[in-house]
């Protein structure tokens, strides 16, 4: 049921974006655009071994280098820190000791960037080299060997949920599958490379942060709290972000240094990573070793789930507490999950450190978890297909856990791609070598808690409309390229009745705009439109005072529509909105709304209930028909189908292109997408040629389909679509591959040299040791033997 | 050993200081100001400082300034006319090729010289086109749909222009 | 990343560049299309006290002649010569091998005359070269000198060529008469990728006899350098180009490779691809000779 679906006049409308025009003049500005007068140029000097204890940093040699003004080293920082202030172990610059190839052991700031890097590379450091530990399940069994001294046997966080008896409910299910997992060592990838611009202001005692970051307010505090300085003198700006994908959620060390080298010289200090750097901050998806077992009663249904997670976490904190949890609770959707136990642990690795890529957690667990619905379906005896619509949940589901789904259309995805893909007609039928799979997923909307304890709202809009400026929305939200400003503008035009184009927009900015939780977790449209709805009500209950005598109906009987106040009954009663604007102003004062939102919080009792319930959640379903090269091993996706629950489409061309470029982020990390270490811990490939992204030739055709919904608990019937259909790609394709030649792939990224070693055509390297099973099932159920030939 | 030179960017002569190792993204970005070409990697491997010289595709990490006197430099700034836009940059617009706006720039340089030399190019051909230009947001599709537009646009201006 | 400093120089005239290569030698680096040049000089690699701009030169043309060949001028960039009409219709693995360099943009800019004296054990001008039997011409102040470009090109990133010689022309010689030659490389992505293995195949089939007449195999990316497989070749030779005989061929360059494990790909995979590259150009070509 599509659910209430009120006639909306901008909203639900393809409209181009508010600024569209500025980038593709080239007038939009990133961080590493801007220019202020005095300003010089920070560069870092990056460790050369993996892990090892500082024992010297000679920086004589660099500060005398003419037009060098500064240099800095672990020497110069007070303290750590991490998201969250949890388990804080990144530095500015390390302290101490270093923990992967490429952190960042000292800075300079110097009149060019040439000067600069003359002068890094006058800096001589001396290691004594520690034990370089790359494979976490090696790291666990090196407890002689810590990175970090607090973390016994190098781990970070540990988390265990169960909700049930679940050994006992395997044992007694009809039919159990079991296997193991590997997703690989991603990049998030934006094009953009980190920058900060920070300006400290030796008269006024203000830093202003220029930089491109996904949560000002945020990074706000960890510079407060890390550099000791006062919260109300820092002003964070961000300026137009290149793409972010979760990778610039926290302060990179060259941002905390350039404030560092600005508060010093008082002076303007930028600092812009090379590509190499911007790989060596990584901040990409956490690999995971995976382990499931899963049952399933004689229709299919899912009993239990018994999941062993083991994340390698890099040197660093980051998100990897969130991540634990998070895939702990993504396990329970879109399907439903009666009895289950999770075991997680996240270990440190001398790496760059994964942090929080898009579709946090949820590209781990469904790239497994499709792929056992898959294993399961053919043990029972039922198509993938059916055993999704079997177990997929349904508005109004709870679980065992917190997490409850108010409002879903994930069937009606389910069947979008069936159908669209002839998917159960090709399942199992066609040539061998060829194949089609499919598989669902959702994501939170937006969490319910903070990332840090606080009962503040979490999205703030404050609206302020006079006849001078026209209508201006000040929102602590931050556009990184997903289409925020635009929908923002579009939802204020909505219920203004202004055209969207007119809107004013003071976002990004912790001291023109309101405190906002920051763009990640899809929060921003879903949160955003509640506090705009809110702020725009206020706005027109004060508004609608005037006008109502203006109009000559009741004040609860008006509307804003096309720039006119008028009555919902008789809609020739009108008047001119900036004409009540300006008698409100004139008689009453200056018009300012405010509106709030936070998400219900749910309660519970158990570990990591914090993280994982949502106020809603988008869902997806995708289908891949895949032709597989024997001879070469390579694989073309030969058809591609997604259908999305996003709830009401805010702006449906926006959406396509989330979902487009999600899909495109999948197919990468499925086919291309891995950073690779040579034995000491150094990458071999932070570079774009070989860490690779899709090209537009590499890009199957793609079928996308926003189906009909409507989320009731939404401002405007809205829920997400930046993340969740990154998820579904991979196990599509790990399932398409199986249809097509039989062998269940369990690892990424599948490159064709693996394809030929699944087949028996080349052997594998005798240290390769490569996930992949062969189901007997699969020759009976498609009347061939293994290499295809029929029986 | 520093030298004045003149470059020829959008049909302006802009006279300017460089070293013969100046790289001519950098002299663009940081000396003239113009940085509406972007730097994704530095090292040719993204496409996203695409401009043309003497109408040909060139990737300005890799191409020395002082090499470029005497060349005609096209930038995103020189694409619009008095303030109009481009076809291109239109299509960009109106058929959401546009998210985050990094590779915008160096793409529809990219999708100026394929029409340039290319009027009506098929689906695989405008692929191929934007090649060399990487993308992260989008996947692609919707700026496969703007060159398409775009070269509709373009054809049916150059068909109208031949009435007058 | 910032260049090291070097001055620039743009020669007029190639006797002003042969004398400057002789002044310099081993000081300074040609620049032609700057592709690989700018990227060695940011990382360090070279820090020439010259770089010499071939801009100026009149090295860029393209020309066919019958009875006489193709000739390149090494300034020419790899976007030409993948355009080029001639080149399509007498040489066409070469322009297979164009039109896979790097991206639009560095074919763009790019020149033959990098390719080949850059000598990347992936490059992909010089297998088809090799096969098609072309040679270089290298000046200097003391005059010209040519040689065949397999010789020319003698290691990963080695070349024959001279510190004062500069590559002034790529030669290749008029196909064997009822020819074809064909080039296929093998990467991960479709486009912007360095091969991990390719394949080119020449091979002329006597008219008369319906037998291989000649038949040249040069692979690219399993070897430091564009190598032959003389054993595939005479598999061929006098022979009958039928399945049996190319597939014999095919596996035959799969023996004689000599790959590496990198970060790319695993050597027993590059010897498998190449395998079924040197299968697929082959049966191509022959079937582009007998229409």
């Amino acid at each position: 049921m599509s659910g209430n679906s009120r006639p909306f006049n901008v909203v639900g409308k393809s409209v181009p974006r508010v600024e569209g025009a500025d980038k593709v003049r080239g007038r939009a500005v990133f961080t590493d655009d801007m220019k202020l007068p005095g300003m010089v140029y920070g560069k870092l000097k990056h460790a050369a071994v993996a892990h090892g204890r500082i024992v010297k940093i000679d920086t004589l040699r660099a500060a005398q280098v003419p037009g060098v003004f500064a240099v800095m080293t672990g020497d110069d920082c007070a303290k750590p820190y991490s998201v969250n202030n949890y388990k804080p172990s990144e530095w500015p610059l390390a302290k101490g000791k270093v923990v992967y190839y490429g952190e960042a052991v000292a800075a300079v700031a110097a009149m060019d960037e040439a000067t600069a890097e003359r002068a890094v590379d006058l800096i001589d450091v001396e290691y004594e080299e520690l034990p370089v530990l790359l494979d976490p399940r090696e790291a666990l069994d090196r407890d002689d060997a810590r990175i970090h001294e607090w973390a016994e046997h190098n781990v970070g966080y540990e988390g265990l949920q169960q909700f049930g008896p679940v050994d006992d409910t395997l044992e007694k299910s009809p039919h159990v599958v079991e296997n193991s997992f590997y997703s690989s060592y991603t990049h998030c990838g934006f094009l953009e490379p980190q920058s900060t611009l920070a300006d400290y202001n030796t008269g006024t005692g203000l830093l202003t942060v220029y930089t491109c970051n996904q949560l000002p307010h945020y990074l706000q505090q960890t510079i407060a709290r890390t550099l000791d300085q006062q919260m109300e003198k820092i002003r964070v700006v961000i300026p137009t972000v290149g793409g972010a994908f979760g990778g610039k959620t926290e302060a990179t060390p060259s941002c905390l240094v350039a404030c560092m080298l600005s508060r010093r010289l008082g002076r303007p200090v930028k600092i812009t990573y090379t590509r190499e750097e911007v790989f060596h901050q990584n901040k990409g998806r956490h690999p995971a070793h995976m382990r499931m077992k899963m049952g399933f009663d004689n229709e299919g249904r899912i009993t239990a789930l018994d999941f062993d997670c083991l994340l390698d976490g890099g040197g660093h904190s980051s998100w990897g507490f969130v991540v634990m949890w998070f895939i702990a609770a993504l396990m329970h959707l879109p399907y439903k999950l009666p009895v289950v136990r999770y075991k997680g642990k996240r270990v440190y690795t001398n790496k760059p450190t994964p942090g929080a890529q898009r579709c946090l957690g949820g590209v781990q667990v469904r790239m497994a978890f499709e792929c056992m619905l898959d294993m399961g379906a053919e043990k029972v005896g039922v198509n993938p297909y059916d055993i999704r619509m079997l177990n997929a949940v349904e508005a109004g589901y709870k679980g065992p856990t917190v997490i409850e789904v108010r409002h879903t259309e994930f069937k009606k995805c389910l069947e979008s791609v069936a159908s669209r893909s002839g998917f159960v007609e090709k399942y199992g039928k066609l040539p061998y070598g060829r194949g089609i799979g499919m598989a669902g997923g959702h994501y939170s909307t937006g969490g319910a808690f903070l990332l840090y304890p606080s009962f503040r709202p979490h999205s703030t809009a404050q609206i302020r409309v006079d006849t001078e400026a026209g209508v201006t929305l000040y929102i602590g939200a931050t556009a990184i390229g997903q289409g925020a400003m635009t929908v923002l503008c579009q939802m204020v035009a909505e219920e203004l009745g202004v055209d969207y184009r007119e809107v004013h927009l003071v976002c990004q900015d912790t001291m023109l705009a309101p405190m906002d939780n920051g763009t990640y977790d899809s929060r921003l449209t879903y949160g955003s439109g509640h506090a705009i709805k809110n702020a725009a009500a206020d706005i027109k209950s004060k508004l609608f005072d005037v006008a109502a005598i203006m109009v000559g109906a009741g004040k609860d009987h008006l509307e804003c529509v096309n720039g006119e106040i008028r009555s919902i009954y008789e809609p020739n009663r009108k008047v001119p909105f900036r004409k009540a604007v300006y008698q409100y102003l004139s008689s009453v004062g200056p018009l300012f709304g405010t509106g709030e939102y936070t998400p219900p919080q749910p309660k519970g009792d158990y570990d990591g209930k914090l993280i994982g319930p949502s106020p809603a959640f988008g869902f997806t379903a995708q289908a891949a028909e895949v032709e597989v090269d024997l001879e070469t091993g390579r694989i073309k996706v030969v058809g591609y189908w997604e259908a999305g629950d996003c709830g009401k489409a805010i702006n449906p061309m926006a959406v396509e292109g989330q979902v487009e470029g999600a899909i495109s982020m999948g197919l990468g990390a499925a086919f291309f997408e891995e950073m690779v270490m040579d034995a000491k811990g150094k990458m071999l490939n932070p570079n774009f040629h070989d860490y690779k992204m899709p090209t537009a030739l590499d890009m199957p055709e793609l079928q996308t389909d926003i189906v009909d919904s409507y989320d009731p608990t939404s401002a405007y019937g809205n829920k997400e679509v930046g993340e969740g259909p990154v998820g579904p790609v991979i196990p599509a394709i790990l399932n398409a591959v199986y249809d097509a030649i039989g062998i269940r792939f369990t690892e990424v990224p599948l490159k064709p040299e693996k394809v030929l070693w699944a087949l028996g055509t080349i052997e594998a390297p005798a240290e390769r040791r490569l996930h992949v099973s062969s189901e007997s099932t699969y020759c009976a159920r498609r009347g061939c033997a293994p290499d295809g030939s029929p029986l | 050993m520093k030298r004045v030179i003149e470059l020829d960017i959008n049909g302006g002569a802009y006279d300017v200081v460089i070293s013969p190792q100046d790289l001519l993204i950098d002299v663009l970005r940081q000396k003239l100001d113009l940085t509406g070409t972007k730097k994704g990697c530095g090292q040719g491997d993204c496409g996203t400082c695409t401009v043309l010289i003497d109408g040909r595709r060139a990737l300005a990490c890799l191409t020395l300034a002082i090499a470029c006197e005497g060349r005609r430099i096209l930038t995103i700034e020189g694409m619009e006319k008095n303030g109009v836009l481009h076809p291109i940059q239109q299509a960009f617009i109106d058929k959401g090729a546009v998210q985050c706006g990094y590779c915008t720039p160096g793409m529809v340089l990219s999708a100026k010289a394929l029409l340039d030399e290319n009027p009506a190019p098929t689906e695989h051909e405008i692929k191929l086109g934007i090649s060399g230009n990487l993308c992260r947001c989008t996947g692609y599709v919707k700026i496969v749909d703007a060159v398409r537009d775009a070269a509709g646009r373009l054809q049916a201006g150059a068909d109208s222009g031949k009435g007058a | 990343m910032s260049l090291p400093p070097f001055d620039y120089l743009a020669p007029g005239s190639t006797a002003e560049l042969a004398g400057l290569l002789a002044a310099h030698r081993d000081r300074c680096r040609i620049l032609a299309g700057g592709t690989d040049l700018v990227n060695w000089m940011a990382e360090k690699i070279y820090r020439p006290d010259y770089v010499i701009d071939l801009r100026k030169l009149p090295l860029a043309g393209i020309t066919y002649e019958k009875g006489r060949g193709l000739t390149i001028g090494a300034a020419a960039t790899i976007e030409a010569i993948e355009r080029s009409p001639l080149v399509r219709q007498y040489y066409y693995a070469l322009v297979q091998a164009a039109g896979q360099i790097g991206s639009p943009q560095i074919r763009a800019m790019a020149t033959i005359g990098g390719n080949c004296c850059n000598a990347s054990p992936c490059a992909d001008m010089p297998p088809p070269l090799v096969t098609l039997g072309a040679t270089v011409v290298l000046t200097s102040a003391r005059g010209s000198r040519e040689l065949p470009l397999e010789t020319f090109i003698t290691g990963n990133r080695q070349t024959a060529i001279q510190p004062d010689e500069f590559l002034e022309r790529v030669h290749v010689p008029d196909p064997w008469p009822n020819s074809a030659c064909r080039y296929s490389p093998f990467g991960l992505r479709a486009a912007q990728e360095i091969d991990i293995a390719s394949v080119a195949v020449n091979i002329a089939i006597d008219p008369a006899t319906g037998l291989v007449s000649n038949a040249r195999i040069a692979m690219g990316a399993v070897a430091p350098f564009a190598m032959r497989a003389p054993g595939a070749e005479a598999l061929l030779v006098g022979k009958k180009p039928d399945a049996d005989a190319l597939d014999g061929a095919a596996a035959q360059c799969s023996r004689e490779c000599r790959p590496i494990d990198d970060l790319r790909a695993s050597a027993s995979y590059r010897r498998h691809i190449v395998g079924v590259l040197a299968r697929r150009m082959l049966r191509d070509a022959v079937a582009a000779i007998t229409g």
